[in-house]
């Protein structure tokens, strides 16, 4: 294999071949802003295939509706309207242009793309550029030898080609198919063995009636069965690396004097795309790639229409060769055609120079054809002025260093220049074009949805059914829990004790004195025992006192929030009581659930519905945050009682601060203070109790007050009845099961057109939400 | 004990804040007159004998038993009937348990002593609970568990030692502090001829009079012993005395009742004029009696 | 009255049981102390009034030096006893005679046959006494919470038969046309008052609790007297050992006993250091009898006031002064006309 250096031209030192590296960057930059535009623009892209799934699902309910007799004549009419718009095929179009955006975007090189007429000296211009010889571009003469193109990446790391294979199908498809339908033929054969056996394609009689353009494509598609046998071995998809060396018979026609032989070897036709990859001399951009373009002009069936894909697809910028040589040193039709082609590539790019560069391969050429060629692009194409469409660039395309001088600096000059511009006119251009489909789609449905509801009588029917239950619905729960809430409000009113929360507090009263009883916590020998040797240590009781009586206060805090039990039962009581009338109501939507799991799925149905119901979810979820905590609720007011056990407390005749315990170090010292403190612990607990007790309604006023702010959000707020309708349409048929299904099935066509119009809507709103973010 | 006495015993319990007779309660509260001279709550005794009667008040029996508030409760024992028959000699043996327990008397909530734990063990907690509740709910007076009452108070007096303690005593009136014991042993001694000789007789255990108003309360009286028994009475003397006391003698009843101020505490009196006469008495009377064929009343 | 330099002034008590009658004497006689210091006029307990007191504060000095205290200790009233306190000047003395007996006895069902007559006897003094003195557990009160709690406290409070008492001593009154002093003491106040080495102030709720539970006894009063002059109610909150102060409370349900049926109250007090009894609030109440005897100055009226105090202004100079200089004695912020 001849590797990429051998066939390189005479290698120049990187600094004499470097270029502005202001180019190099500004052409990364680029590029890397395009990776990050691609995940939006996939997003995009999938959204609208997404509704043209949906506009399909809707074509086919509306093709169910016109077959049922009943569908009334507007309704019929107005379908009629709808599918005039053409809407899918908007969206069609938007899906492709986005495509081609998105490929745009996911091009991790820039891409040069190298076309012209045969015989201009394109591929020549592929070598010097590349560095490449023929056996990886031939060049012929008087002949077109390209039959693949090629394309070219510029790689410092690797020297190699690979070659993408077609399978049968694929070149049944992109190969065959097109001169099938050139020489308007019946399809292809399906299978490979088939297409073997037509060796009988076109016998010699058929062909000499065809017309001359006719007959070159009727023979080609003949030496393409014929030669079968040499590549039929190839058809097997996949890609393959081939060496360098050996790369040509799979990209260039037989030469003249293969043709000559009988049976022709054309493993190129096998081939469906060519990636070389090698170091490109003179040039320091990453990411620069040269796509070889067939010939325009070439008589490859269906080759037009590729060429125009395949720009549009993959460059960014397109060289146009010519040469101005004996005969084609003027701008022929073939030209104009060409430029035509090119413009239709362009696509977004709204200025023609920013995409084309006429290439003049002037290399060895007369003066005067080339001032001919000059003049007539100037008169014909630039309107007499040169550069005014397209610029004009003479290189030599034998001449590497003239390629590189004349042709190349100036194209990546450009592109940092202007790339990123481009890149903003296609990107605006398809975001307009997908906004106005949106458009027309969204009016295109709205139509269509005023005609169901107005056409669709029935359906009125069932929404009166539906309103009228949701609204018993509503009274009767407005009814259950406007007594559940005078339950409460007698509970807190009236002060009938609540035997739980006196024995929670008492028990906690209890845990307290208990705990003061048997020397907090670690006996009453072994305390007085401690506290004596910290009071030695010490030489002082004050520090030991005031730290036993901290832990005391905390102690006795600690031992009250037990209490908090006792509130979570309440408030699960509370819970239960509205799951349960709720339950009552909403039939089988709950089913299987009570309690708190009961709001839970509530609350997530309300939030999960077709129609959501934030109002009502809202109240529901607060009250599911409903907490009664000793801390908070009882706490501040109990503190007080607590403030006792201080070490030093105020004085409040004189206001000065007293120590309240103060013992002599020693055993009795101790004992004292085991005395005192328990008493005074004793004496807070008892207090904290009684204070507690003082408030023993706490709990029945806050859960009052929590169940009137439900009823109040969930049935009396002003969005409550709309949001219970929506909520028994969304759960219509959980709620009354069996209750609607009648009126279904008469209504099941135009329900179903209902609902795939409602999906529409719901992708563009998902395209507007999108797009909003 | 037959229909010709009667015992009668009062307590309070959880089921009563209020001091109860158990049952049946005597017709009259003659210690009542005593009520400014001594602290019913606190050891007292009123023990009258005339015509061959007696009728006793003991109060300030310490039981082990305890009220709602954790405060000691009490029994007030009161029996009546004849002397010198079985029912005074079992009213003997109580009184001297009593007046023994004196000795441990002081400041401060009571604590039991003997004939409080025998009571106590004859009158258990669920016994008298149940009797306060009957008596709380029912009107009748001797059914159900106080029906027993009269026959526990028997047992629980059976129960006490037969040693009463008792000195002999030869005079009319008698007076000493509890912390004596010669007053003691001579209060038991006057008791028994009370009750055992049938004399007639009062004895008086006060815990709030002192001397000066020993005319006041016994000052009629044909026959007195008095025991000064109030906390601070560990005062210990043993006299005889010369009643009544002179007209205008401190405490006498023309003279506004004047604060008094208790005696510092003297030790058991040596030989003085009374003494000796008392020492003579005593070798009188055992001569007398030995001519008589008594025995010893402490023998 | 006595024939010679004395006359006795009746005051009746009506408290119920175990409220701390005694305490509460001994308080008024501590204080009374205090106010008559340095002047000639002395105030003593006569007769055994002494050595009850001594009694009683000796049994404090107990409970106090163990440095816990439980009033229950000082036990309960078992028969009438008559504190007489002489306030004298050489000869000359009123004797202030303080009947009392066991609160159990205001409820016929546990007095007793056998003491009916001494009762007629108590029944007879209440009547005569211009003062009716209604001693009040402040911790049963204050320290009850509960709804069965406070039916408990008005039922050891024997409201009920406190209000039928002072109805009675009320139409006594007004029948003889003679003014009356209704003084009702909340005892054992240290608890709740800041004022005499206590730190929480509670005084409000203990004066509304006092009204709200006394509403009856009042009333009846009133209703009784609403023809006669000189009816005055007071409250007078009185600290009756001035160094203990509540601890915790019990409220216990009797051992099988039903729902409705009274609960029992303890309460355990701690003794503050250093353990000296100072009591707060009781000698307003002497201050508020010579008020009434100075007020009957001007009674054309010819009952025992009137009478007091004509032999007051008949050459008793200096006991009428200090009992002139004793009623013009400010009584306080802790008092309050009702």
């Amino acid at each position: 294999m001849e590797n990429a250096e051998s066939v390189a031209a005479p290698s120049e030192s990187p600094r004499e071949r470097g270029h502005n590296p202001l180019i190099r960057e500004a052409i990364a930059h680029v590029i890397a802003r395009r990776r990050e535009q691609l995940p939006r623009m996939e997003a995009k892209l999938e959204a609208w295939r997404i509704l043209d799934r949906r506009l399909e699902d809707l074509e086919i309910a509306l093709d169910d509706m016109l077959l049922h007799p009943s569908t009334p004549v507007e309704l019929r009419g107005a379908v009629n309207d709808f599918r005039h718009r053409e809407l899918r095929h908007r969206v069609a179009e938007c899906v492709s242009k986005l495509a081609v955006v998105r490929g745009r975007m996911s091009r991790s090189t820039v891409n040069i793309g190298v076309s012209g007429q045969a015989r201009v000296g394109k591929s020549t211009l592929l070598q010097s550029i590349a560095g490449l010889g023929e056996e990886q571009i031939p060049t012929g003469e008087g002949i077109p030898v390209t039959a693949v193109r090629s394309r070219i990446f510029h790689s410092t790391t690797h020297a190699r080609a690979t070659v993408t294979l077609h399978t049968y199908a694929s070149f049944r498809r992109d190969v065959l198919a097109p001169y099938h339908r050139e020489l308007g033929l019946s399809e292809p054969a399906d299978s490979l063995d088939a297409f073997r056996r037509a060796t009988g394609i076109l016998p010699d009689e058929t062909l000499a009636k065809l017309a001359p353009s006719q007959r070159t494509l009727a023979k080609r598609l003949r030496d393409m069965v014929r030669a079968l046998p040499s590549y039929e071995g190839l058809l097997v998809g996949g890609e393959r690396e081939i060496p360098l060396a050996e790369l040509r018979s799979y990209v260039a026609y037989p030469s003249k004097e293969q043709e000559d032989e009988n049976v022709v070897a054309r493993p190129y036709l096998a081939v469906r795309d060519v990636r070389i990859e090698c170091a490109f001399p003179r040039v320091d951009v990453d990411g620069l790639a040269l796509i070889d373009l067939p010939g325009l002009g070439e008589l490859a069936a269906g080759a037009e229409e590729h060429h125009v894909h395949g720009l549009r697809h993959e460059v960014d910028v397109v060289l146009l060769v010519k040469r101005p040589v004996e005969g084609m040193a003027y701008w022929s039709e073939a030209d104009g055609k060409a430029v035509d082609l090119l413009d239709r590539a362009r696509g977004a790019i709204r200025r023609r120079w920013d995409f084309v560069f006429l290439v003049s391969n002037q290399g060895g050429a007369k003066a005067s054809l080339v001032d001919a060629m000059l003049g007539s692009i100037r008169r014909d194409v630039n309107e007499g002025q040169d550069g005014l469409h397209y610029q004009v660039l003479g290189c030599d395309a034998k001449d590497p260093r003239s390629v590189y001088e004349d042709l190349l600096a100036p194209v990546l000059e450009h592109l940092a220049n202007r790339l990123a511009a481009m890149d903003a006119e296609v990107l605006v251009d398809a975001i307009e074009q997908t906004r106005t489909a949106r458009d027309q789609v969204r009016l295109g449905i709205d139509d269509l949805m005023a005609a169901v509801r107005e056409h669709a009588p029935e359906m009125q029917a069932a929404s009166e059914e539906l309103w009228s239950r949701v609204s018993r619905i509503q009274k009767d729960l407005a009814v259950d829990l406007g007594d559940l809430v005078s339950d409460l409000l007698r509970d807190a009113r009236v002060s009938t004790e609540d035997t739980r929360f006196v024995a929670a507090v008492t028990q906690a009263y209890g845990r307290a004195k208990t705990c003061v009883d048997e020397g907090f916590g670690m006996g009453k020998d072994a305390w007085i025992e401690e506290v004596l040797r910290t009071m030695r240590r010490d030489k002082n009781s004050t520090p030991v006192a005031a730290r036993e009586l901290n832990r005391a206060r905390v102690y006795i805090s600690e031992q009250f929030c037990e209490i908090d039990r006792y509130f979570d039962d309440r408030v699960n009581e509370l819970w239960n009581r509205i799951a349960q009338i709720t339950g009552k109501h909403f039939g089988g939507l709950f089913a299987g659930a009570s309690g708190v799991s009961a709001l839970k799925l509530m609350a997530k149905l309300l939030d999960e519905a077709s129609e959501p119901c934030p109002v009502l979810s809202t109240a529901v979820q607060n009250l599911l945050r409903l907490e009664i905590r000793y801390r908070s609720h009882l706490h501040p007011r109990v503190r007080r009682c607590l403030d006792t056990l201080n070490l030093e407390v105020k004085d409040p005749e004189t206001g000065e601060l007293r120590t309240q315990v103060t013992v002599e170090t020693s055993q009795q010292g101790a004992e004292m203070l085991q005395k005192r403190i328990s008493q005074l612990v004793q004496q807070a607990a008892w207090q904290s109790r009684k204070a507690l007790l003082e408030d023993a309604n706490t709990a029945a006023l806050v859960l009052h007050a929590a169940a009137e702010q439900f009823e109040d959000s969930f049935i009396r707020s002003g969005d409550s009845e709309r949001e219970f309708l929506r909520l028994g349409r969304s759960y219509r048929d959980e709620i009354w099961p069996g209750v609607f299904s009648g009126l279904d099935a008469k209504n099941a066509r135009i329900a179903k057109v209902r609902k795939e119009c409602k999906s529409v809507l719901g992708a563009l709103f998902a395209m507007e939400s999108d797009e909003a973010a | 004990m037959g229909s010709d006495h009667t015992a009668y015993l009062m307590t309070a319990g959880l089921s009563s804040d209020d001091y109860r007779f158990l049952g049946r309660a005597p017709k009259e509260a003659f210690w009542r007159r005593y009520a400014d001279y001594t602290s019913f709550e606190r050891p007292s005794a009123v023990v009258f004998c005339k015509d061959g009667a007696f009728r006793a008040y003991l109060s300030g029996i310490a039981s082990a038993r305890k009220d709602r508030t954790k405060t000691p409760l009490r029994y007030t024992l009161v029996m009546e009937g004849q002397a010198r028959t079985p029912a005074a000699e079992s009213l003997l043996f109580a009184l001297a348990a009593f007046v023994g327990d004196l000795v441990h008397v002081k400041p401060g909530p009571l604590s039991p002593a003997s004939l409080g734990e025998a009571l106590d063990k004859t009158f258990p907690e669920e016994f008298v609970e149940a009797a306060l509740s009957h008596l709380r709910d029912t009107d009748s007076k001797d059914t159900g568990p106080l029906a027993e009452v009269e026959s526990r108070i028997e047992k629980a007096i059976a129960a006490l030692p037969r040693d009463t303690h008792a000195a002999d005593c030869h005079v009319r009136f008698f007076c000493g502090g509890r912390a004596s014991e010669s007053a003691r042993a001579t209060l038991v001694g006057y008791a028994e001829r009370l009750l055992i000789d049938g004399e007639a007789g009062t004895i008086l255990i006060v815990n709030l009079a002192s001397r000066e108003h020993l005319e006041l309360m016994g000052g009629t009286e044909p026959s007195c012993g008095v025991l000064f028994a109030g906390e601070s009475g560990e005062e210990a003397h043993s006299d005889p005395l010369e009643w009544p006391p002179k007209k205008g003698f401190p405490g006498s009843p023309k003279g506004l009742p004047r604060a008094f101020a208790l005696r510092e505490v003297q030790a058991e009196p040596g030989l003085s004029i009374p003494h000796l006469g008392r020492i003579i008495l005593r070798a009188l009377r055992s001569v007398r009696d030995f001519f008589l064929g008594r025995r010893p009343a402490n023998s | 009255m006595s024939d010679e330099g004395n006359i006795e002034f009746k005051v009746a008590i009506l408290g119920p049981r175990r409220v701390g009658k005694t305490s509460l004497i001994t308080a008024l006689l501590s204080e009374s102390q205090k106010l008559l210091a340095g002047t000639p006029v002395s105030i003593a307990s006569v007769g055994t009034t002494e050595a009850r007191i001594a009694q009683h504060k000796n049994d404090l000095r107990g409970s106090l030096l163990a440095g816990e205290f439980h009033p229950g200790a000082l036990g309960g009233t078992q028969a009438p006893f008559t504190f007489t306190l002489s306030m004298s000047v050489n000869k000359t003395a009123i004797v202030w005679a303080i009947l009392d007996y066991p609160g159990g006895w205001l409820d016929a069902r546990t007095r007793g046959s056998e003491n009916d007559a001494e009762w007629e006897r108590c029944k007879r003094w209440i009547s005569e006494s211009p003062v009716l003195l209604l001693p009040v557990d402040a911790s049963v009160l204050m320290e009850a919470t509960l709804k069965r709690e406070k039916i408990t406290a008005q039922h050891l409070l024997q409201i009920g038969q406190t209000e039928e008492m002072a109805r009675e001593w009320a139409k006594g009154r007004a029948v003889a046309k003679q003014p009356g002093l209704v003084v009702i003491a909340p005892v054992k106040c240290e608890s709740y008052f800041n004022d005499n080495g206590g730190l929480v102030d509670k005084n409000e709720e203990l004066y509304r609790r006092v009204v709200q539970a006394y509403k009856p006894v009042i009333d009846a009063v009133r209703q009784e007297m609403s023809g006669t002059t000189g009816l005055s109610i007071q409250y007078h909150p009185v600290d009756t050992f001035g160094c203990v102060e509540l601890q915790s409370a019990e409220w216990r349900a009797p051992d099988g006993s039903s729902e409705q049926a009274p609960l029992l109250f303890s309460a355990t007090y701690i003794v503050r250091p250093p353990g000296q009894p100072n009591p707060k609030g009781a000698g307003g109440i002497l201050v508020s009898i010579c008020r009434q005897i100075v007020e009957a100055q001007s009674g054309k009226g010819r009952g025992f006031l009137s009478e007091l105090w004509a032999w007051l202004t008949g050459g008793k100079r200096r006991l009428r002064q200090a009992v002139e200089d004793l009623s013009a004695v400010p009584l306080g912020n802790r008092v309050r006309m009702l």
